[in-house]
């Protein structure tokens, strides 16, 4: 999972709506409900056809929100036969997360709980057949209690993976692989690699591609085993089923979307989320941490981002940390300390953070002296970066804030410290 | 994490500073021109609402077709969904038309008509989580991003912008359609309180929130392949 801000969305990006034909379309509904001109200057007459018109819109509304919630999914059935999705074939609709996992119910029952960073098409759904496409991340497949003759389908690149009704499977995407791990049920996998039937407990890694890793390797790749040289007849591994006993309760909360109850079992383990955070591994895990405490415990959040700047700064979230707990500061009012966490994120001259880090050190400068020194610096460094503008204005001595920007710390009613609830 | 992660193209941050609108600015006669213009066709929106106030309807068709595009866009990416717009733009107008006598400003008619759209986009989101709410309608419908994103947008784009809409949808509705018509749809900020009928600075911190939301919670996995 990689973490950075967002990248301006433009508009020629988004779909163009304003089709010709639109237009006349809702242009003869406008004309046919238009009064006609004597009738325009009577007031009670138009409001009456118009409340009346309301009155039927929501009755409407109401009916069509009802089919809607009896026929779980509004989407146009492609009447294209079943092939394997391609990357350029078009969605019926996409399920995604950010930082926290999301749970969506999946179309025709069951429901699909995405970790962070995950993003899953619906490709068709017709009868009792879904198609996914898993486009990044790890989404589990929960169709518990669903009736077997449901089948789901999950398409990743070259792979596909399909699984019965009453199933619980988790499938994770990256770089090259398909990695599937059955805690339910059984799963029919189909890949570059060969075709495999997993039954429950069953966990294996496959190629996503042809061309990405010649055959499929298991899950642990047995030691000894020459790099290009794998096994030739993927043998499913028996591993606990996921989430096994290895990973800890809290972390298989937190991946279903519940914070609140992952927060509850990290502070019940012994030593509390200190002790958490102190034996995380790796960065990932701090920054699990970090998202399942910042809304109701923002100082254990920060705690647990300290240590992935400090602990790990090889890692490539470790700027990102450095920059939030930059701002977090910034918020608490203590400029010295942010100034250091700015001071570290701007470090990473290629990180995408740098710029920004920089732009912010001569923000919260102690002084004025170290202020137009990270202006002049920053300048130097970007000389058509975004606060360019602010940094010349500081270095001339123009003390103008008028900005088109939003401001840039909370409003004063606001509280200073903690972050705003996410 | 991808070690190339470190070398990925510098994206910049929004920080409440959405990309220069590419548009000409939105004066309130968008030369967007009707089928047949015919002799009003030249005419800027204040003669069109005086005409139309008195009943003239071509010069109301003129209207709509000038400022059509522009109400079909507000309302589908406020919204974040194409299902709704034809009945939002169609009740929008027609509201528009009953009123044009009450416009102050007659040349002001496409952010008044602009205002009235957000209204009724905003009601219906309301509207909407009630009923999810009170169990009337389910929650969690996949993102249309079919609605949303191009066709011949990349497939990093795509995923940025259902991530960005997935992230909105947990959000304040009053919140995400501030954060919407400045960095999606690129109003000014006075704009934006026009729009919203807010005051700047309860749009200024709205959009700030958004924003800060969306850097801390956005993931962009693509980041490693982009430079690939």
């Amino acid at each position: 999972m990689t973490r950075r801000g967002l990248a301006p969305l433009s508009r020629s990006d988004l779909r163009d709506h304003a089709t010709e034909e639109r237009i006349d379309r809702i242009w003869e509904r406008i004309d046919a409900d238009l009064p006609a001109a004597d009738a325009a200057a009577s007031p009670s007459r138009w409001m009456v056809g118009v409340l009346a018109a309301v009155v039927a819109s929501l009755a409407g509304g109401l009916l069509l929100g009802k089919l809607i919630w009896e026929q779980p999914v509004p989407v146009e059935v492609s009447s294209t036969p079943t092939v394997a999705a391609t990357d350029a074939e078009r969605s019926l609709g996409v399920f995604a997360a950010g930082t926290r996992g999301q749970t969506y119910p999946l179309p025709g029952g069951g429901q699909i709980v995405l970790s962070p960073g995950t993003m899953l098409e619906l490709v068709r759904q017709q009868g009792n057949v879904v198609e996914l496409r898993l486009v990044q991340g790890e989404a589990t497949i929960d169709t518990m209690g669903v009736p077997s003759d449901k089948l789901v389908a999950v398409f990743a690149g070259e792979a596909l993976l399909s699984t019965q009704g009453g199933g619980l499977v988790r499938v994770r995407r990256d770089e090259h692989d398909l990695e599937v791990r059955v805690a339910d049920g059984s799963v029919s996998v189909r890949s570059p690699d060969g075709e495999q039937r997993l039954a429950k407990g069953d966990h294996v890694r496959t190629a996503l591609l042809r061309t990405a890793r010649p055959v499929a390797r298991l899950v642990p790749v047995p030691e000894g085993s020459a790099p290009g040289h794998p096994v030739q007849q993927p043998v499913a591994v028996a591993e606990p089923p996921a989430p096994g006993p290895s990973v800890p309760d809290w972390q298989v909360r937190s991946r279903a979307g519940d914070s609140d109850d992952a927060l509850r079992l990290l502070r019940a383990q012994p030593g509390g989320i200190d002790a958490a955070i102190l034996a995380a591994g790796d960065a990932d895990s701090l920054w699990e941490i970090h998202d399942v405490a910042i809304r109701q415990d923002p100082a254990a959040a920060y705690r647990a981002l300290t240590r992935v700047a400090e602990a790990f700064p090889g890692d490539a979230s470790a700027q990102l940390a450095a920059y939030k707990l930059g701002n977090y500061y910034r918020r608490a009012g203590q400029h010295e300390l942010a100034n250091k966490w700015f001071a570290q994120a701007a470090e990473s001259p290629e990180g995408v953070l740098a710029e920004d880090a920089l732009c912010k050190q001569f923000r919260t400068a102690p002084n004025e002296t170290e202020a137009l020194r990270f202006a002049q610096e920053y300048l130097v460094k970007y000389p058509d970066g975004r606060c360019k503008p602010e940094a010349e204005r500081l270095i001339s001595g123009d003390p103008s804030d008028e900005t088109d920007e939003p401001p840039a710390e909370p409003p004063k009613e606001e509280k200073p410290v903690e972050d705003s609830p996410d | 994490m991808s070690p190339s992660a470190h070398a990925r193209p510098k994206l910049r941050l929004l920080s409440g500073q959405p990309e220069e609108d590419p548009r000409p600015p939105q004066s309130e006669a968008t030369p967007i021109p009707p089928r047949s213009p015919g002799p009003l066709g030249e005419l800027p929106d204040a003669e069109l609402v005086a005409l139309g106030a008195q009943g003239n309807r071509k010069a109301l068709e003129l209207l709509y077709r000038r400022h059509a595009p522009f109400a079909i866009h507000l309302a589908t990416r406020i919204e974040g969904s194409a299902r709704d717009a034809d009945d939002i733009v169609h009740d929008a107008f027609l509201k528009a038309f009953e009123r044009l006598r009450e416009l102050k400003d007659p040349a002001a008619f496409r952010s008044w008509l602009g205002s009235i759209i957000v209204h009724d986009v905003r009601s219906q989101m309301r509207r909407a989580r009630l009923m999810r709410t009170i169990g009337l309608v389910r929650a969690g419908d996949p993102i249309d991003l079919d609605a949303l994103a191009s066709p011949d947008a990349a497939p990093s784009v795509r995923a940025q912008i259902a991530q960005v809409y997935a992230l909105l949808r947990t959000q304040p509705v009053d919140d995400r359609i501030a954060w919407i018509l400045r960095a999606v749809e690129g109003h000014d900020l006075d704009s934006v309180a026009r729009l919203t009928s807010c005051s700047l600075a309860t749009v200024k911190r709205r959009i700030a929130r958004i924003q800060q939301f969306l850097d801390e919670h956005f993931v962009d996995s693509y980041a490693g392949e982009i430079e690939r």
